[in-house]
């Protein structure tokens, strides 16, 4: 799947390479060493797997009258995140290279397929049992928030002149050192909530570091040696370390992120 | 990915499923005998065995299990049909002397019993659509493994009855075999009877 994604990826760049190469009113490069100062903002959703927790109890699912095997679970995370970064451009003005810090929090929600399914609102989660003795308890949404401070590393490449408007394409690792982790239960009755410790204690607990990785593909707007504006779209984002995360497994996704970055220094 | 994509386009074409909670049957199959249901101890409301070159399974259309207490004697009448997804109904209904269990609660003292089924006093009928045919048993075995009290946010919801059935009979004077038999059920008020 992931090679569909490269060749689609790899496709789409050629075709933009294609569209850009035919303006001819390019600016030639001016051969300056310039560093610029960024902020940047954006949101990454994940692909989620789900983990076989077995404290969790299988719901009935038919279709045509006939058993269904999918998970009644629906998961959805999404992490949205800032930065501040400087860059560092190279003398012909065609590789860009920069880092900074990120701050970001990966939010993930699981849920019932209640909404499409037509299912029950909870699932039911077992908390413990003695030979005889068995409590379940029914949820409706489990919420976690891991907050990340992380340092990415970033090399963009613009094969075009410096213009107003330019394209360029991203390669780009982030390693994220997790800050704080909050999980939140919603209980189909609420009096249950005196239980959430104990509950949200059963699923794994997310580790203190990940790695992601985007390719991406971007328009710049701006002159060269003036404050530039960057809308950019992240496909695919590959997460390195998947089982780095509490409730599921996060493997890949996409994003989109604009950033606003002003030259500092001229040489 | 593909899996999901699959499950939304199922649901958005068809939209006919159903709702769930614990009175429903959840089929998890057996890794081995993939038309029966694996070994559980959740309250599945599931039972199947291998008969002969089919299956006696519940069904998704009839409760699968009913519990009688009358005249000192407790019966289970296991309901399913032979052959997965068919409307070919049984119900095999297993009588023992009993008079302890006056609610679902009792139940749970049958943790760990095992009730041999060609014993004097057990009775086993099959019940077809208007045949109620009492069943030879050659040998055979109910075998209650775990029985648990369920709570639901901290409520009292059921009795679960988990274990395995084996048994072979005569038939018309034919030997069959209903073999690898095994339950997950849950019983509360709704499939409990007591007629004394």
């Amino acid at each position: 799947m992931q090679k569909k994604f490269l060749i689609l990826w790899l496709s789409l760049g050629s075709l933009m390479v294609s569209a850009q190469s035919e303006d001819i009113t390019s600016i030639p490069a001016k051969k300056k060493h310039q560093i610029y100062l960024g902020i940047e903002g954006g949101s990454r959703s994940f692909e989620t797997k789900s983990r076989d927790y077995e404290f969790i109890r299988a719901e009935a699912v038919y279709y045509f009258g006939y058993h269904n095997n999918y998970s009644q679970l629906s998961w959805l995370t999404y992490a949205p995140f800032v930065a501040l970064k400087a860059e560092y451009r190279s003398h012909n003005d065609k590789f860009w290279l920069s880092s900074g810090l990120r701050y970001s929090s990966i939010k993930t929600i699981m849920d019932s397929y209640s909404d499409y399914a037509n299912n029950s609102d909870y699932f039911y989660v077992m908390l413990n049992q003695n030979q005889q003795e068995t409590y379940y308890y029914r949820i409706n949404e489990i919420r976690e928030t891991n907050q990340y401070m992380g340092v990415p590393f970033e090399i963009r490449y613009s094969p075009f002149k410096p213009r107003f408007f330019r394209l360029y394409f991203k390669l780009a690792i982030d390693l994220n050192f997790k800050l704080a982790n909050k999980r939140e239960i919603e209980f189909f009755d609420p009096a249950m909530k005196i239980h959430e410790k104990e509950i949200a204690g059963l699923f794994d607990q997310p580790g203190s570091f990940y790695a992601a990785g985007d390719l991406g593909v971007g328009i710049q707007l701006g002159r060269q040696n003036k404050p530039n504006f960057r809308l950019e779209g992240d496909f695919p984002s590959l997460v390195f370390t998947p089982e780095a995360f509490g409730l599921a497994d996060n493997t890949f996704g996409g994003g989109v992120r604009i950033s606003f970055i002003y030259p500092l220094k001229t040489k | 990915m593909k899996k999901l994509l699959i499950l939304f386009i199922i649901i958005a074409a068809v939209g006919c499923s159903k709702r769930s909670g614990l009175s429903d049957s959840v089929f998890i199959p057996d890794s081995e005998y993939t038309d029966l249901p694996a070994y559980s101890e959740w309250g599945y409301n599931t039972f199947g065995a291998n008969y002969e070159r089919s299956v006696f399974v519940y069904s998704r259309n009839v409760m699968p299990l009913k519990v009688i207490v009358q005249n000192q004697e407790l019966s289970f009448v296991f309901q399913g049909v032979i052959g997965n997804y068919s409307d070919d109904y049984l119900s095999m209904k297993i009588t023992i002397p009993d008079t302890a269990t006056t609610k679902y609660q009792d139940l749970l003292g049958l943790n760990d019993t095992r009730i041999n089924l060609s014993g004097s006093e057990v009775v086993v009928e099959f019940i077809t659509d208007q045949n109620n045919k009492v069943i030879e048993i050659l040998e055979g075995e109910l075998y209650f493994k775990r029985t648990q009290k369920i709570f639901v946010d901290d409520v009292e919801a059921e009795v679960i009855l988990s274990g395995y059935f084996n048994l072979k009979f005569l038939e018309d004077g034919i030997p069959f075999s209903m073999t690898d038999g095994r339950f997950d059920f849950g019983v509360d008020n709704d499939n409990f009877y007591n007629l004394n």
